[in-house]
């Protein structure tokens, strides 16, 4: 072995910090002194140093937004998951299609229809004002709960077609309810599918129109619009920003419409959306 | 049965050289945050997230990736982690375990975004205004260098020398053994070089 191929060894023991255990002190003596004998080996050793000292990107602080809301939204959608699971069973009653998210979810809308009615046919006849309220007013919240509990169930699903069908149902709630809206929001930036994302977009610009003061939403629609990869699905945020007279939006779209990184179809759409009366 | 079809290709394979406890490591506080998550307690993660989403977006630039992506994948292992829990080995080093998923993350991004061209793009380091003339030079150099190895090499030198790892953790990574890491290595350094000499003789403009 040449002293280049023994010094090679020893210089890759020497970045892994190896040598520096005593027993190993001939083989640093060795390698020392080869690089200063050979410009090869020293050249090489002296750019693994470099390597080290080049410097290294800092997350931004949005990563760390992100981060949270995905785990919000995973906690969320785990405890709907344990609260939908039905409870361990001996001898199976029900039967399989009873578990599935479809028909699981018709029946517990049932159930509730069923106890809405109870409740009221049972309040004519005996009407006591303040508990006949309250009473209301927990069938309301079990009610609010089921269905939150049935979007959220079903936006978790592997099947596209189950997340659309969540995607629809929510589109109902999301005005009403911040939780759905999240939820509806999170698919709009991570779902796999770029139907089931046009498909939130929808639900929640829907929302946005009833509430058109609502900044919190408009600033989450322009933040969602970097996640997106499909220009059908930019195009689509573009539109909506459009019709929701988003002035916060405005910078985003003169940046997209320059932009080489974006297909020219995009650019054109961000360019015709920045030609609206909107920003007048 | 379905689940654990799932998480069959996750599950880390222990290389032949490598004895099963040879990857365990006493005492690393990430082993009882990842424990932690295992037991349901997912804010755990988020410790997990402070050490090393740092890392992790600077390994995914540093192989090639735009920032956009590169963020995208970092909250893609997290997700992951999440998900394949169940497969972490308590007592195993989870730095080991993260850049193995970490690496599949970033293969299942290429390979979905087969064609295009986004990975092409050259990572260079923003260097501090100080550090101007010769060292922002010779950075840039170096980044350059890097890029124009093959992927392989690349990836190598990024495990070991950027995110600091053992010869025997990379090898758990790649699923190959510590021998062939530590000559690999020194192949990639070898290239490196003579990559960063021929960037050097032409100048960069």
């Amino acid at each position: 072995m040449n002293p280049c191929e023994t010094a090679a060894v020893l210089l890759a023991d020497d970045w892994q910090h190896q040598l520096e255990a005593p027993e190993r002190a001939g083989d640093r003596l060795f390698l020392r002194q080869h690089l200063h004998e050979c410009a090869e080996c020293a050249a090489m050793a002296g750019l693994w140093q470099r390597l080290g000292e080049l410097p290294e990107a800092l997350p931004s602080p949005h990563q760390r937004e992100r981060f949270d809301q995905m785990l919000e939204a995973y906690n969320a959608g785990q405890a709907a998951q344990r609260a939908a699971a039905p409870a361990p069973r001996r001898v199976s009653f029900f039967p399989a299609w009873a578990f599935h998210p479809m028909p699981a979810m018709a029946a517990a809308l049932l159930l509730v229809a069923g106890l809405a009615g109870g409740w009221f046919l049972r309040g004519r006849s005996a009407p006591a004002p303040s508990s006949q309220d309250q009473q209301i007013a927990e069938l309301r919240d079990q009610v609010t709960a089921t269905r939150q509990l049935a979007v959220l169930s079903l936006l978790q699903q592997q099947s596209a077609s189950d997340r659309l069908q969540g995607v629809s149902y929510g589109a109902r709630l999301s005005e009403s309810d911040p939780k759905i809206s999240d939820a509806l929001l999170h698919t709009l930036k991570y779902d796999a599918s770029a139907d089931v994302r046009l498909s939130a977009l929808d639900a929640l610009q829907r929302g946005a129109l009833h509430a058109p003061r609502d900044s919190d939403l408009q600033k989450n629609l322009v933040e969602a619009f970097r996640y997106q990869q499909s220009p059908l699905v930019q195009i689509a945020l573009v539109d909506s920003f459009v019709e929701l007279h988003d002035q916060s939006a405005r910078a985003l779209l003169q940046r997209v419409s320059t932009d080489t990184a974006y297909s020219p179809e995009v650019r054109q759409r961000a360019a015709w959306g920045l030609a609206q009366p909107t920003w007048n | 049965m379905m689940v654990a079809e799932r998480l069959r290709p996750m599950v880390m394979p222990a290389p032949r050289s490598v004895p099963p406890d040879a990857l365990a490591h006493a005492g690393d506080p990430d082993d009882g945050l990842m424990c932690a998550v295992q037991n349901g307690e997912t804010q755990a993660l988020s410790s997990l997230f402070e050490r090393h989403s740092g890392p992790l977006l600077n390994f995914f630039l540093r192989n090639g990736a735009p920032r956009a992506s590169a963020e995208d994948l970092v909250q893609d292992v997290f997700v992951r982690i999440l998900k394949y829990r169940a497969t972490y080995r308590p007592g195993s080093r989870f730095v080991t375990w993260m850049y193995f998923i970490a690496r599949n993350a970033r293969l299942d991004h290429l390979h979905k975004r087969r064609g295009e061209v986004e990975w092409d793009d050259v990572y260079t380091p923003q260097v501090e205004p100080a550090d101007r003339a010769e060292a922002a030079q010779d950075q840039v150099l170096l980044a350059r260098a890097l890029q124009r190895l093959s992927p392989e090499k690349r990836e190598i030198l990024i495990l070991s020398r950027f995110q600091e790892l053992k010869y025997e953790q990379i090898g758990a990574i790649l699923g190959c053994e510590t021998g062939t890491v530590k000559v690999r290595v020194h192949r990639a350094m070898r290239e490196l070089r003579d990559q960063y000499q021929q960037l050097a003789q032409r100048g960069v403009s």
